[in-house]
């Protein structure tokens, strides 16, 4: 396998499988299995970021604004709660929660 | 002998230093190596009683094991033999017996020749010099879940025992195997990727670190019989691996945080578990994907959770599996699913027309939680 580069989403259905990941896996976002060895915090927000920018037109730019805003407020939470003992890690989800939902509104907009 | 003895007899020299240290709390200087005599009596490949070499009655009725003679060799033994009958005058002299050159056993010593008397090779194991029995290395799913071939249409099959555990061997031994099967694996990846580099930093040396290294390079084998000789098979075998390896670990991580208080049901407990799995285990698999150079859409034969239509019928209507490789669907689920189930009739009747669909569930869920729905015969 090649070294680790992380997978950027390109839809919304992709973004919200990697929401649904980082929900299992925050705050540290590491690998334990040795498939993806070198994954991280840092990786998997570029990842995230990436994934935002791939559907800015998709969503529009209000929704594109309010998703990066809460991606950047996550990673503050998740960084500061790295064992996932405190309040970092609860609100660091409900960030996640926040996100999906905007989403889910956004695709239900796109498909009507 | 007792219980008792047969213990204190394979304990090493250092272990008995120890032994001693926690009950005197000296360290002994330097522990003299234990040696014990060895009953020449006895044939030391098999245990078995023999008569002893040299003696009168062994040059009368010379018996000699089937596999002694295998093993040594007629024009060895029949030396042996020679020697013996020549020393026969002096009676106190005997010759040791193969492999045993002094008569002393010295249990620290790990010599290859040494085997446990109540030794028996495995009946089953693969003949030819490859390294030993055989590891848990299936390369299609007709190994993977047994019967399948001969199997009726739309019958189910679970897993075969122990597919997906390399340390079925006892774990003095595993090391070693688990070395020889990653060469032979890297062996056949530069058979059919010649310019194929290893990416790694060097060789791991516990269990745990080779295990995982093996399964990568798996994966690099399956993909290179995919992409240069179009191979899938493997491919979807080391993907089930993979997708079973992945909902386990996230299944657990779910249900902890669901235990936790953190993750918070939208509707139920079930449908909230299921649905963090579904999403993470698709995620892993598009990692996966990407890292293996494979390419996935809707016009190839590798597709994660894509349209599947059924144009058979007057209304076009599609399924969503998890996954697909060539005639396999996949689909992670925490329920039961059988062909009485709308969505697996669904993937049967899709346009791509699989073979059989796996329906991969978290092993915490109990035994034959995985397992394979063959195509039903019209």
């Amino acid at each position: 396998m090649k070294p680790y580069a992380p997978y950027i989403p390109l839809n919304i259905s992709e973004i919200m499988d990697l929401l649904g990941w980082m929900m299992l896996n925050a705050p540290k976002f590491e690998d334990d299995t040795g498939y993806f060895a070198g994954q991280n915090i840092e990786t998997e927000f570029l990842a995230l970021n990436g994934g935002l920018s791939n559907i800015r037109k998709k969503v529009g730019e209000e929704a594109y604004q309010a998703l990066i805003t809460i991606s950047d407020k996550m990673r503050e939470h998740f960084e500061a709660d790295p064992d996932d003992v405190g309040a970092g890690g609860r609100e660091g989800r409900t960030c996640i929660r926040e996100m999906e939902d905007i989403l889910i509104a956004s695709a239900r907009r796109k498909s009507r | 002998m007792s219980d008792r003895d047969s213990k204190t007899e394979y304990k090493s020299a250092e272990r008995i230093a120890f032994d001693h240290y926690l009950r005197t709390g000296r360290i002994l200087s330097s522990p003299t190596p234990l040696e014990r005599k060895f009953n020449p009596y006895h044939d030391p490949r098999n245990g078995q009683f023999t008569f002893a070499p040299g003696g009168p009655r062994s040059l009368a009725n010379v018996a000699i094991s089937r596999q002694k003679r295998s093993l040594v060799g007629e024009h060895k033994l029949s030396n042996n033999i020679g020697r013996a009958a020549g020393n026969a005058s002096s009676a106190t002299q005997s010759i040791p017996p193969p492999g045993m050159p002094e008569a002393v056993y010295r249990p620290d010593e790990n010599r290859a020749d040494f085997q446990l008397t109540q030794y028996k090779p495995n009946p089953r194991a693969r003949v030819g010099g490859n390294g030993g029995p055989p590891l848990n290395d299936p390369m299609t799913l007709e190994r993977v879940f047994p019967g399948i071939s001969a199997a009726r249409g739309g019958s189910m099959l679970s897993l075969a025992d122990n597919i997906f555990d390399l340390t079925g061997p006892s774990n003095r031994l595993t090391l070693s195997l688990m070395t020889d099967h990653v060469n032979l694996i890297i062996e056949q990846i530069r058979k059919i990727d010649p310019q194929y580099k290893l990416n790694t930093l060097g060789f791991p040396s516990t269990i745990e670190g080779l295990e995982n290294l093996t399964s990568t390079w798996r994966l690099d084998r399956a993909s290179a019989f995919y992409l240069a000789r179009n191979e899938i098979r493997p491919l979807q075998v080391e993907v089930l691996r993979f997708l079973q390896e992945k909902t386990d670990i996230e299944y657990a991580k779910s249900v902890k945080l669901f235990n936790d208080g953190k993750l918070v049901p939208r509707f139920s407990r079930e449908e909230a578990i299921g649905n963090q799995v579904d999403r993470a285990v698709r995620f892993e698999l598009r990692k996966l994907y990407q890292g293996l150079d494979i390419a996935t859409n809707a016009n190839g034969p590798i597709r994660i959770i894509g349209r599947e239509y059924d144009t058979s019928g007057s209304d076009k209507s599609y399924r969503i599996p998890d996954a697909r490789i060539a005639n396999i669907a996949f689909d992670v689920s925490l329920t039961k699913k059988t062909l009485g189930t709308a969505q697996i009739r669904g993937f049967f009747n899709a346009d791509f027309s699989p073979d059989a669909v796996v329906i991969v569930r978290p092993r915490q869920l109990g035994v034959n939680s995985t397992y394979i729905i063959t195509r039903p015969r019209k």
